[in-house]
């Protein structure tokens, strides 16, 4: 179903802080202002119907020229965060490409160049999306912890986007996993399908430093010794500005959530974007999640919630119910949540866009 | 596999598409009347549709596209699938559906192991892809509704892949920058 284009007004103003997380349902997509026309872009996803990346699409609508865009950063592999990446990386030649530092070994390459869609199409779309997007880059840049992305010096202080992840133990997990999954010379093995790789530690998760405010972008990043655990224990990262809005982790669930998360990186009751994942059963943030997030922020926004009306015409899915339960679109509605702040000012000014919508806990919503 | 449901024609349209040169047809007439489909075929064994205004005359091969009133086989749909997660323990699977006719959204759906040919089951795997088509035809005074899942095949590595694979290994190699990070405290 196509809902009617979002008007989402004006560009923000040069001493104007700006986060917007956009999410159709299964997808997610950030743009940041870091002041000064200077913007980051961060994942991908494309709108039901649309053929171009949501965060080109907004900056045009917005009046950005393609060259104040920096960076363009893939967080991790996954389908849902990087659908239009490979076009976000030929819309803006201008900004440096980053990456997960665990790509940069020789098997990850493997394991990405195996299920690029060279060799068979349709194997991932996840792999092949990032596999064209460095192809289509003369240089990339890998990211792990500690790594310094971007340094703004048009404002005073100036702001810093820093990554607090994939760590090193990450990386070497991550080989480990993928071992088995690189095809080897006279192995006879059959071409199958790039694996789901649980839990997720190879997501790049960021720390902007705003001056007297940070955000932080949890990415996909899950809970594991190598993950958010060694995230929260490091004392570089408990060093930074701690955070007065955050990006929630992997959509809200309780393995993309740490305790000391919440003490060691962010102020007490932040601000909490977040946006939803629909994929079949399986349906993030749950009402557990959602009852312990605003336990824990102020407020909470979502780019959209799920829905279980098929959008098929009637015949078709009759037939369709003859074998199928549960039938569900994947995009139940397109939205947008939007945060800004001048630099100078004490609050977020939040704007709801599309579907999306302040998280309630599930009985007030029922109310 | 496939299945096979029986549909009263008298619910079923004679504005059908017509029918492609060379495949082999039906045609539908009101019943005592004249046929609906045009051409000097001869008829063959006439089969009665209980409860219906209608006979069918069945089968018959229709040379050329013909006008209205003749039914034929065609699928409604045809749904590309991938395989999301497994459960064997109630033997279903999570998939996600993409339309290949028209433009209809993305959709997720559960799918019991039942509806796989026996010669698939191996293949059902998270990633996987399959394909789902829903047909309609018109057979023997009857509307039959199939539907066949049939999952893709795909064939082993060869090492001219793997060599290939390694060339783009190498080329992601010198397109990549692996910047030092700080010491840790």
């Amino acid at each position: 179903m196509r809902q009617s284009p979002i008007d989402y007004g004006r560009a923000p103003a040069a001493d104007e802080f700006e986060i917007i997380i956009f999410g159709p349902g299964y997808g997610e997509a950030i743009a940041v202002h870091l002041g000064a026309a200077r913007w980051i872009l961060v994942d991908s996803c494309v709108a039901a119907g649309a053929s171009a990346p949501v965060s080109a699409d907004y900056l045009k609508h917005i009046g950005v020229p393609a060259e104040c865009v920096q960076a363009v950063v893939a967080s991790h592999w996954h389908d849902d965060h990087v659908r239009g990446m490979s076009q976000l990386a030929a819309m803006f030649p201008a900004a440096k490409f980053y990456f997960p530092a665990v790509f940069a070994d020789n098997e990850a390459r493997a394991f990405l160049s195996a299920y690029s869609g060279e060799a068979c199409s349709g194997l991932s779309r996840g792999t092949g999306e990032l596999y064209r997007s460095l192809m289509s880059r003369e240089m990339s840049i890998a990211v792990k912890s500690r790594v310094e992305i971007i340094e703004n010096r048009a404002l005073e202080p100036a702001v810093r986007v820093v990554a607090f992840s994939p760590t090193d133990a990450a990386f070497f997990q991550f080989l480990a996993r993928i071992f088995e999954y690189v095809p080897r010379v006279n192995q006879s093995l059959p071409i199958g399908h790039a694996p789901a790789i649980s839990p997720n530690l190879s997501s790049i998760v960021l720390h902007v430093d705003l001056g007297s405010d940070a955000l932080l972008l949890g990415a996909d990043l899950e809970r594991h010794e190598a993950g958010w655990d060694a995230v929260v224990a490091d004392a570089w990262c408990r060093g930074k500005v701690q955070a007065g809005l955050i990006k929630l982790a992997h959509h809200g669930s309780a393995s993309g959530d740490h305790p000391d998360m919440w003490g060691n990186l962010a102020v007490e009751k932040p601000l909490a974007l977040l946006s939803p994942f629909n994929n079949g059963r399986h349906r993030l943030p749950t009402s557990t999640d959602v009852t312990r997030i605003l336990t824990r922020a102020s407020k909470a926004f979502i780019t959209s919630r799920s829905s279980n009306k098929a959008q098929i015409p009637a015949d078709q899915l009759k037939r369709l119910q003859d074998m199928c339960t549960n039938i569900a679109p994947v995009n139940a509605g397109f939205g947008a949540v939007r945060v800004r702040r001048r630099v100078n000012a004490d609050e977020w000014r939040v704007e709801t866009f599309g579907s999306a919508e302040e998280l309630r806990t599930p009985s007030r919503r029922a109310a | 596999m496939s299945t096979t449901a029986v549909v009263a024609l008298a619910n079923i349209s004679t504005e059908s598409a017509p029918a492609l040169a060379g495949e082999i047809s039906l045609r539908i007439r009101p019943r005592g009347g004249t046929a609906a489909a045009s051409g000097s075929s001869v008829e063959g064994a006439a089969s009665s549709c209980s409860g219906s205004d209608f006979e069918v005359v069945s089968p018959m091969p229709i040379p050329l596209p013909s006008g209205a009133g003749v039914l034929d086989s065609k699928p409604i749909q045809i749904w590309e699938g991938v395989v999301l997660a497994t459960d064997p323990e109630r033997a279903v699977m999570d998939v996600r559906l993409n339309a290949k006719l028209g433009k209809l959204p993305e959709h997720t759906a559960i799918i019991s192991f039942e509806w796989v040919h026996d010669q698939d089951r191996e293949l059902v795997k998270p990633g996987a892809v399959f394909y789902l088509t829903v047909f309609r035809k018109l057979s023997r005074g009857s509307i039959q509704n199939s539907q066949e899942i049939r999952f893709r095949r795909l064939p082993s590595w060869s090492n001219a892949d793997i060599r290939r694979l390694q060339t783009a290994a190498d080329a992601l190699a010198s397109r990549m920058i692996v910047p030092d990070a700080p010491e840790p405290n």
